[in-house]
């Protein structure tokens, strides 16, 4: 375990309405550090308040208030185009619903987060089929989206995930597309590449069987973590 | 992001709505297609007449005596004094050796030769200048053409067909140069020339003479070309005394038509200056030549102008395309934008997705022109072919598109994409992450 943590966030808030009277606070007083390497879950019932710490953690959205740190950045004074740059590098997202773009080829999709980031086509086709073979769907990279089952698409998504080698891999509800079957090979991907990649993983969901596999649970209800037990330690 | 990968991908979103997209380019393919038919069309008339010209010869300025525009009286008051002779052009030619040529083809005269056989062939004489063979692309076979000294010093040289050769000698191989042939003139006068050079007819003079082409043979008559002094003389008329309808003055490389033109109208100055009822006109071929191009141009600015709103109105529909096609894909943008694209990145993805259907709506359009341009033109060569068929030889019909009116409207569809997909594509740009991954 590396002595700075990848996320750190401190009293971190977000309000929506800002101004008295229509004022929404969603999040209160997050702190929260995490580790590389560590397999975390986030747990929460609906409009807990995790989607938007997601999209905090995942620079899609800015807190309201509180500092945040990407492995070691402030994230505070950075424009659009800094986050942009950051997302692309350092965060691989895993959607519930694959959000694989449509019409290209597995392959394509996987090659997009280093297209955006300016890797030459020969090293992007090389490094996007080692990944597709690593999830193991190394016989369908020529298929466009509409011809893969969930299960395969989510394998392609977690492959995309991969393509930048970000810091974190942000799955949010990765398995909640999926039956039970196809769930638990996508959540036994996530273990594969937790254990022998060490990827740093953080896994939102609001079940608390899925959270339970994880090495770490965080428990979030009504925008403040209410509990943070297991081996990456309290805060 | 890369700029070919991005056409790429425009392509591929193309082809997945291929009606639409059609239907979409439908305005910029009128627009272009009328352009490029009317200039296809326009530079074919013009590529056509100036290949004409060449092939009847070298342009040359017609002058001729015609009313004064003040007067309006009947023919029949022009007075010999009042008519251009042959004097005055030899004048003419005289004060601008350099610059002036005087070509001659109107002076004939008929009469009768015999064969060592008997045989009585009419033979139509054509007194001509030296410049005749090569303005009007005579073929010299054998021998040579006449030359300036044979017409100035009236020599007794002629030029006959290879025809003539063959039915004259009975034998189309024999070599006639230096031979003297007797012509019996009609006033009853002898005259013998000797042959220079021998030369091929056109189609067209073997039309006019009554060529019987499964005999390969004239009905016994010919022509022949004398040095247009000598035709004088074999008349008796003095220059003075004789009178020409029209003229036709050539300029050299040391000239052009402007300062011919000035030349010609000084000179007639002297003549004509008092001369109340008359007064010389000068043709100018090229100037008609002008008019067409003028008529032409003011189709082509018409066509343009309609195109150009043809433009527009397809520029608004590629508009409201790109805003249904961001919409149907604000889900894709949204996962592009998470993995790490910029603003500028989908901007310019669809941009060039708006530049990419007019440029495609162009090219069809500029090939859709094309080929009306070409049909047009066949279609008016056949019609030239069957009511001018005799001309035929001399108007080849050249079927060439505009090249700087092809750029231009592929110019024009690109800068159409650019400006009506601009504000679609930032808008895409502009689009909240969050929202994007949301919408539904």
């Amino acid at each position: 375990m590396s002595k700075n943590p990848v996320i750190h966030m401190d009293s971190v808030t977000k309000k929506y309405y800002i101004g008295e009277p229509n004022e929404l606070q969603i999040l209160f007083d997050i702190g929260l550090d995490i580790h590389e390497g560590e397999f975390v879950s986030i747990v929460g019932a609906s409009g807990s308040g995790k989607s938007t710490l997601m999209n905090i953690i995942g620079l899609l959205d800015r807190q309201t208030d509180g500092e945040y740190l990407l492995n070691g950045t402030t994230t505070k004074v950075l424009d659009d185009r800094e986050l942009s740059r950051i997302r692309n590098k350092e965060i691989g997202f895993v959607f519930q619903n694959f959000n694989l773009i449509p019409k290209i080829t597995a392959l394509k999709n996987v090659e997009m987060p280093m297209l955006y980031a300016g890797i030459p086509q020969k090293k992007r086709t090389e490094r996007a089929m080692e990944l597709i073979e690593l999830v193991g769907m190394g016989d369908r990279y020529t298929h466009d989206p509409s011809r893969l089952s969930g299960g395969q698409k989510q394998r392609v998504a977690i492959a995309r995930a991969m393509a930048n080698e970000p810091s974190i891999i942000l799955a949010d509800e990765p398995t909640g597309a999926l039956d039970t079957k196809t769930g638990r090979m996508v959540m036994d991907l996530f273990h594969k590449l937790h254990e022998e990649e060490g990827k740093t993983i953080v896994l939102i969901t609001h079940s608390p069987e899925l959270a339970a596999e994880t090495e770490r649970m965080i428990t979030i209800s009504d925008g403040r973590i209410v509990d943070d037990t297991g081996k990456g330690g309290a805060v | 992001m890369n700029f070919v990968e991005s056409i790429k991908m425009a392509f591929s979103s193309l082809a997945i709505n291929k009606l639409r997209s059609f239907l979409t380019m439908l305005g910029i393919i009128i627009g272009i297609s009328a352009v490029i038919t009317i200039t296809t069309i326009g530079n074919s008339i013009q590529k056509t007449l100036s290949n004409t010209f060449n092939k009847l010869g070298a342009v040359k300025l017609q002058i001729y005596v015609d009313r004064d525009p003040e007067y309006d009286g009947p023919w029949e008051d022009l007075t010999k004094s009042d008519m251009m002779t042959r004097k005055m052009i030899q004048d003419l030619i005289n004060e601008h050796p350099e610059e002036l040529t005087y070509s001659i083809n109107d002076l004939f005269g008929k009469s009768e030769i015999q064969n060592v056989d008997g045989e009585v062939f009419s033979a139509y004489l054509y007194g001509v200048s030296d410049d005749y063979f090569d303005s009007f692309k005579k073929q010299i076979t054998k021998g040579r053409a006449l030359s300036k000294s044979d017409c100035n010093n009236a020599k007794y040289t002629c030029l006959v067909s290879d025809v003539f050769v063959g039915q004259y000698f009975g034998d189309p191989d024999y070599d006639a140069i230096g031979d003297t042939i007797k012509f019996e003139m009609n006033d009853g006068n002898n005259i013998y020339l000797t042959i220079v050079g021998i030369m091929e007819y056109t189609d067209l003079e073997k039309n006019q003479l009554g060529f019987n082409k499964a005999k390969n043979e004239l009905e016994k008559k010919t022509t022949v070309f004398l040095p247009y002094n000598s035709m004088l003389k074999f008349e008796g008329l003095a220059p003075e005394e004789t009178y020409v309808d029209t003229a036709e003055i050539g300029w050299t490389a040391k000239c052009d038509s402007e300062t011919a033109k000035s030349y010609i109208q000084k000179f007639f100055k002297r003549y004509y200056g008092n001369n109340e009822k008359w007064d010389i006109e000068i043709y100018d071929p090229v100037e008609q030549l002008g008019m067409i191009n003028t008529v032409l141009n003011v189709i082509t600015i018409a066509i343009s102008v309609i195109a150009a709103i043809s433009l527009i109105v397809g520029g608004v529909g590629v508009m409201n395309i790109m805003l249904v096609s961001i919409l149907e894909r604000t889900r894709e943008i949204g996962v592009r934008k998470a993995l790490g694209a910029l603003n500028e990145d989908i901007r310019s993805q669809f941009v060039i997705e708006a530049i990419i259907i007019c440029l495609t709506g162009g090219t069809i359009g500029v090939i859709v022109g094309i080929v009306n341009g070409v049909l047009i033109s066949k279609i008016a060569s056949v019609l030239l072919n069957t009511m001018a068929s005799e001309y035929a030889e001399y108007i080849t019909l050249t079927v060439s598109p505009s090249i700087p009116a092809i750029i231009i409207s592929l110019g024009f569809a690109m800068l159409t994409g650019l400006i009506f997909g601009y504000y679609p594509a930032k808008r895409a740009g502009n689009m909240n992450p969050i929202d994007a991954l949301r919408y539904e």
